[in-house]
């Protein structure tokens, strides 16, 4: 409708521009459903016992609730991204994106409930996520959600959602598990992953029974928890790396979502000074830290670098393209959350359309293997 | 949260809201079209708490009533683009010091829906970054449906004479449309709300800031 597009979709430069978008992080709501899902036992535990998570949302203040824009509950009721319909609206439409990759962090909470139960909710989202929104509209993408603290399980998991659908297009898993992710007791999980040429991406994730964002205690305030969600990175990324994760599985890639991408550059630094000095601890690494970093992983956009001075953006930017991370860069929503990221407002203008190209669009395709419209293709090279 | 009542055209179909000056409308608005005022609602459609989004001349711009005056925005939030007008109007809290906290119920921010982002009520003025972003504030007033209709039928005759309304039938030089079923009629008896596209407030800050 008209009316959306004047007021927060495509400004007009970008109508014709053929610039192709994917969105890295949307999320999506099962407000309950995943239940009709799961095995009968598992129905009855939630009916009788319930489920005893250590909830991320319940850590968010009033005035976001649910972590969510307040525009975005559904005229239908229902929590914000439970209803495929409107979701589709409010971001696929009115900002004329490709693919969106659903990411339901509902199930990437871990150590909160038996071990069955969290392997049986895990699977229960992603069917939900196939027979509900995949069917909905073909640029809905998913993440499989994935069990991390019972690898065995979570290869299997991966085993079973490829065979479904190649709209699976990666692993996801939350980014505080029982130990740090680079652990060999998650490789089993890294070797389906690998094996099927997916991606393991991970997302700012809720409740644990393990470990804080922080490493180092709870927090007071919600705005201190916001603040720190890239400190789970640095630990998981040291880990992956210093425990040969990618020595291993070279081919392996890795999506950090929502952990920031500003911090990459001098963390690959201080990994690589680190190295110099302690390097006889991990004799396994046969590169040094910053080449895995650059070869491997992948950061998404969202929450924006927003700097004092905007042209300090463009600062940030260069660090990380000159770095040799420009094709690692993948933009993102976060739709339906408050903090959530238009696409044109986002991203400053100052970046080239070569830039915006492959950070909107192109990076992704790359890593999924998408097949973008056309004029997308030729827009930039 | 009070309920945000949408609306296209103040009231059915793609019409704009009536105009009290003439015809110009689309996006090719010029200056004149800026400077003319248009009847976005009846005030009593309008109560305490409540907010109606209209379009005007292609702009979605949300008109709320707080407290018995009536404000209006552009329902664009300068920072992330989000629809600024579906989000609460809020009061001001400080703090003297940690734990010592005042809320002041009275001094009102329209805050927004998606970061937060808060903007004085009375003047766009965004309190979160000053400098380089202010969200656009309309001017909006309360009329007399007599005055209304007075200004209608003058303005109407003029475009009329002049023929630049669309309205005007060749063939029997009547008046139709947006006076009849698809705009919001104009009665003597009641107060209308009226709208101008002319910025609120003269001290100019940048809408796009560092996008």
């Amino acid at each position: 409708m008209a009316t959306r597009a004047l007021q927060t979709g495509r400004p007009p430069e970008h109508r014709d521009s053929g610039l192709a978008i994917v969105d890295a992080d949307f999320h999506n709501a099962t407000g309950g459903k995943f239940a009709e899902y799961l095995p009968e036992r598992w129905q009855r535990f939630l009916r009788t016992t319930g489920q005893r998570n250590i909830d991320h949302y319940a850590s968010t203040t009033q005035q976001r609730a649910l972590a969510c824009r307040l525009d975005a509950n559904p005229p239908t009721g229902g929590p914000p991204g439970s209803d495929p319909a409107f979701a589709r609206e409010q971001l696929l439409d009115l900002y004329d994106i490709s693919y969106a990759v659903i990411n339901n962090i509902e199930a990437a909470a871990s150590g909160n409930a038996p071990v069955d139960f969290e392997i049986a909710h895990a699977r229960a989202v992603n069917d939900y996520n196939f027979h509900e929104w995949l069917s909905a509209d073909p640029r809905w993408l998913a993440s499989i959600n994935l069990p991390a603290d019972h690898p065995e399980a979570a290869a299997e998991e991966i085993e079973r959602c490829v065979g479904m659908s190649d709209r699976f297009v990666q692993a996801m898993v939350g980014s505080r598990a029982e130990r740090p992710l680079g652990n060999p007791k998650y490789w089993p999980m890294y070797e389906a992953a690998s094996r099927h040429g997916i991606p393991v991406a991970f997302h700012v994730s809720g409740g644990s029974r393990y470990n804080h964002w922080t490493g180092v205690g709870a927090t007071e305030y919600y705005y201190e928890i916001h603040s720190v969600f890239p400190l789970a990175a640095q630990t998981m990324l040291a880990s992956m790396v210093f425990e040969g994760l990618f020595e291993q599985f070279p081919g392996l890639q890795i999506v950090c979502t929502e952990l920031g991408w500003d911090w990459v550059v001098p963390f690959a630094w201080r990994l690589d000074a680190t190295w110099d000095v302690l390097r006889e601890e991990v004799p396994h690494l046969s590169r040094r830290p910053s080449e895995y970093i650059r070869d491997n992983v992948w950061f998404s956009t969202q929450p924006t670098v927003e700097t004092e001075a905007p042209a300090d953006f463009y600062a940030v930017y260069q660090q990380f393209a000159e770095f040799g991370l420009a094709k690692h860069l993948l933009f993102a929503t976060d739709y339906p959350h408050w903090d959530m990221d238009s696409p044109f407002d986002a991203m400053p203008q100052m970046l080239s359309m070569d830039d915006k190209a492959a950070i909107f669009g192109l990076n992704a395709a790359s890593l999924w293997g998408l097949e973008l419209p056309d004029a997308a293709r030729t827009g930039a090279k | 949260m009070s309920q945000t009542n949408e609306v296209r055209a103040a009231a059915t179909g793609d019409k704009q809201p009536a105009e009290l000056a003439g015809a110009a409308r689309g996006r090719g608005e010029d200056r004149e079209a800026l400077s003319k005022k248009y009847v976005v609602a009846r005030a009593k459609d309008i109560p305490v708490g409540e907010r109606l989004i209209v379009e005007v001349l292609g702009r979605s711009i949300g008109v709320f009533n707080v407290d018995g005056r009536f404000y209006a925005f552009l329902n664009r939030c300068p920072h992330g683009g989000a629809p600024l007008c579906r989000g609460d109007v809020v009061g001001t809290i400080t703090a003297e010091r940690p734990g010592e906290l005042t809320f002041d119920a009275t001094r009102k921010f329209l805050a927004c829906p998606w970061h937060g982002w808060e903007f004085e009520l009375t003047t766009g003025e965004s309190w979160f970054d000053p400098a380089r972003y202010r969200a656009r504030a309309f001017h909006v007033d309360v009329e007399g449906g007599e005055t209304v209709a007075e200004d209608v039928s003058r303005d109407m005759s003029r475009d009329i004479e002049e023929g630049r309304s669309e309205f005007v039938d060749p063939s029997t030089h009547r008046v139709k449309g947006p006076y009849q079923a698809t705009m919001i009629p104009v009665d003597v008896e009641d107060d209308y709300v009226v709208l101008s596209l002319r910025r609120l407030t003269t001290a100019p800050a940048s809408e796009t800031g560092a996008r």
